[in-house]
């Protein structure tokens, strides 16, 4: 007779998957099938819960706000068609709000990979002071993002210490929060208080790259890059898949930031398609909202379902 | 047995939902500090006419919130909510137009005894509460921001008419001369410089286009008036709210409609340098309207009607709505202090008093640029230039976003 238990192992035994390498799940996970997954209702009972949050908050009012997208806004509101769509995709503002969005991923993402890595490098390299620097550069991303936004705003104010040491060196004051320079300011902010997070992802999964294969490396006589670029990284390719992808997804989550600095209407360089929907939702235009929701939803799943394509066959 | 809890489920819910909509109480979306108003007209109603409908009054007692509330009054509205039967629209505020754009009322020409109303009231003040060819709602409050009062015998104590306070300069003299003579204040409450500001962006914001030019000479002239701050003298302390008796001399008040009944006379606000004589000034009116998605239309009606009733009442707080003595004489709720006020003569002078103003409904980013601009009267930390770029900038923001899919 078959236990519960005996189930479990069963499902995450899956003849001819690889097991899992990554401790986060993620790429590593053993995939398994649809009709597999709802005979195991001990997993549903679990993941119900959040299913059920999902459904009821996200997947619901999602689908049948969708109507929005094709009517014009009214107590008598009548069929659009495509009208609303069209005029986003004809708006400037609505255009400069994407860009800024793809601007910030094209920036953020790249440049969290490449910092956690270095840092997680040096932090695993120089296992002795390695525990502070674990410590230290989670630090940021605990902090309450209210109480870093306010400490940057300080910072970077007119008349705040980083204008002050400029000045120093005989530079002039500079507006960082009224002009363009916010988008890089934010920028700047959102790497340190998020690379931390990613160095310990990135961490934990070379403290399982196989030792026997290193030592091996170090007695052929490579040096530490090479160690780390053609043993280490491979290893955890599906770990720095998906922290890229985590980042990414966060990236469009900046909307906190940009607005606890600039508010509704920041500088343009910070103009986000959140701002447009919150401001558009504050309007009572919910036409625009759910259209640009739509767009930006089909946008998100583009980019990251690319990503998953490429790790799918990077894999094979 | 989860098929038949489902099916218990679905018929509990639809039981409730039945029951839902045979709700006989009105519910009205006001400010608390109205609430007592309401609650006496409606108790007059009822002992009138008990068949009238229970009303519960939705009330925000907390000012900070009045935003949020507004919001959550307004998400209701557009998600077809039945919960608020009658709901209160200010003038002034960003979203009325929209709502009204949208429809999210009841036609009140459709009631014949309303109408009659409506047929009584001043052409101004029924033009305010047109929308189209129709009638959305009720006036609660209409509020002259840059209306005065004047208690003539006063001003002619200290040497003033009527007349010579139509300037700005007059104003100051008169203020000067009260000062010297007189223990209180010339005026009750505050000459609110600011007004002149947001007369300015609401009479000059172009609907149709969502333009404001905030560049120009004239409200240069007025940010430049105020910037040098020299009207500021005019405005007594802030904590120097006096209560009007007879026996206290106080010549002008602000915005007051009940000062009719106390021998004051209607006046407009001083001009700065620079305006027309003509010049209009902004009348901010609150109404209530039905929302469509109600379910007790019936007892709403019922309800306006009370509410239009109650309006020939000295009590309540609108100045003369309606220019026909008779039709103030069968009010059921008069009050034991009329003053004879129901004259020709004050007819005629309120009929002429309302061609002085206008309505124009608040606009998406007012309040945004209405806080830019106190700002710079207030602290004066920015220029002009500066100031006027920001606003502009953000109104240009605005009009991008809102206008899409019209340019």
């Amino acid at each position: 007779m078959k236990t519960k238990s005996a189930r479990f192992i069963k499902i995450k035994q899956v003849p001819g998957r690889r097991p899992c390498r990554s401790p986060y799940g993620g790429s590593g996970a053993p995939m398994m099938k649809l009709t597999q997954f709802a005979k195991s209702k001990p997993a549903l009972l679990f993941l119900a819960p959040s299913l059920i949050g999902l459904l009821f908050f996200y997947i619901y009012p999602f689908i049948t706000g969708l109507r929005y997208m094709f009517m014009s806004s009214g107590f008598h509101a009548e069929f659009l068609g495509l009208h609303n769509i069209m005029s986003l995709f004809r708006s400037e503002l609505f255009q400069t709000a994407m860009f800024n969005n793809a601007i910030f991923t094209l920036a953020v993402v790249p440049a969290t990979l490449i910092l956690s890595l270095v840092f997680a490098a040096f932090v695993w390299e120089s296992m002795g002071a390695g525990r502070f620097f674990r410590s230290a550069s989670v630090m940021p991303y605990v902090a309450p993002t209210v109480a870093v936004v306010l400490l940057w705003t300080l910072f970077f104010d007119i008349n705040g210490p980083v204008n002050q040491i400029l000045s120093w060196f005989g530079a002039e004051r500079m507006d960082w929060v009224g002009t363009s320079r916010l988008r890089w300011l934010v920028i700047t902010m959102y790497l340190w208080k998020n690379t931390g997070f990613n160095i310990i992802l990135i961490l934990a999964s070379m403290n399982v790259v196989e030792k026997e294969v290193l030592e091996s490396a170090t007695l052929e006589g490579a040096n530490a890059f090479r160690r780390m670029v053609w043993v280490v990284i491979p290893q955890i390719l599906p770990t720095i898949f998906f922290v890229t992808t985590l980042s990414m997804v966060n990236s469009f989550r900046i909307f906190k930031e940009a607005y606890l600095i600039g508010g509704m209407y920041p500088d343009e360089s910070l103009y986000t398609v959140q701002h447009f929907m919150y401001n558009q939702f504050a309007s009572l235009n919910y036409n625009y909202v759910v259209s640009a929701s739509v767009i930006f939803t089909l946008f998100v799943i583009l980019l990251v379902g690319g990503l998953y394509i490429v790790e799918a066959r990077s894999r094979r | 047995m989860p098929k038949r809890l489902l099916l218990c489920l679905m018929v509990l819910l639809l039981v409730c939902t039945s029951c839902a909509g045979q709700s006989k109480d009105v519910n009205i979306m006001c400010l608390s500090v109205y609430e007592d108003t309401f609650d006496a007209i409606h108790r007059a109603g009822v002992a009138r006419d008990d068949a009238l409908a229970p009303v519960n009054c939705l009330t925000e007692e907390d000012y900070t919130d009045y935003a949020d509330w507004y919001d959550s009054m307004y998400t209701g509205l557009l998600t077809r909510s039945d919960d608020i039967d009658i709901y209160w629209l200010r003038s002034t505020d960003e979203k009325a137009y929209k709502l009204l754009k949208d429809h999210y009322f009841v036609d009140l020409s459709q009631d014949k005894a309303m109408m009659e109303y409506y047929d009584a009231m001043y052409p101004e003040i029924r033009d305010w509460c047109t929308f189209g060819d129709e009638i959305f709602g009720f006036p609660v409050f209409i509020h002259y921001p840059m209306g005065l009062f004047i208690n003539e015998d006063q001003m002619k104590d200290v040497g003033y008419t009527r007349e010579d306070i139509r300037t700005m300069e007059g104003f100051g003299d008169f203020c000067d001369a009260w000062n010297a003579s007189q223990p209180t204040p010339p005026i009750e409450g505050k000459l609110f410089l600011h007004n002149y500001v947001y007369d300015y962006l609401l009479s000059h914001y172009e609907r149709a286009t969502g333009e404001l030019n905030l560049d120009t000479p004239a409200f240069r002239s007025i940010l430049a008036q105020f910037g040098a701050s020299q009207y500021f003298e005019y405005m007594p302390d802030s904590g120097g709210w006096y209560t009007v008796e007879l026996d206290t001399p106080i010549a002008l008040l602000t915005g007051t409609p009940m000062a009719y009944k106390r021998q004051y006379i209607p006046a407009y606000f001083p001009l700065l340098e620079g305006e027309s004589p003509d010049t209009k000034r902004n009348v901010s009116v609150t109404w209530c309207i039905i929302n469509p998605s109600s379910r007790n239309k019936e007892q709403a009606f019922a309800y306006m009607r009370l509410l239009a009733e109650a309006s020939k009442y000295d009590k309540w707080t609108n100045p003369l709505m309606y220019r026909d003595e008779d039709f103030y004489a069968s009010a059921f709720l008069r009050g034991t202090t009329f003053n004879n006020i129901y004259s020709d003569e004050q007819f005629e002078m309120v009929g002429g008093y309302l061609d002085g103003f206008y309505l124009k409904y608040g606009f998406t980013g007012y309040g945004d640029v209405r806080a830019i601009f106190d700002l710079y009267i207030m602290d004066g930390n920015q220029t002009l230039d500066e100031t006027i770029a920001e606003a502009q900038d953000l109104l240009d923001t605005i009009r991008q976003e809102q206008y899409i899919g019209e340019d």
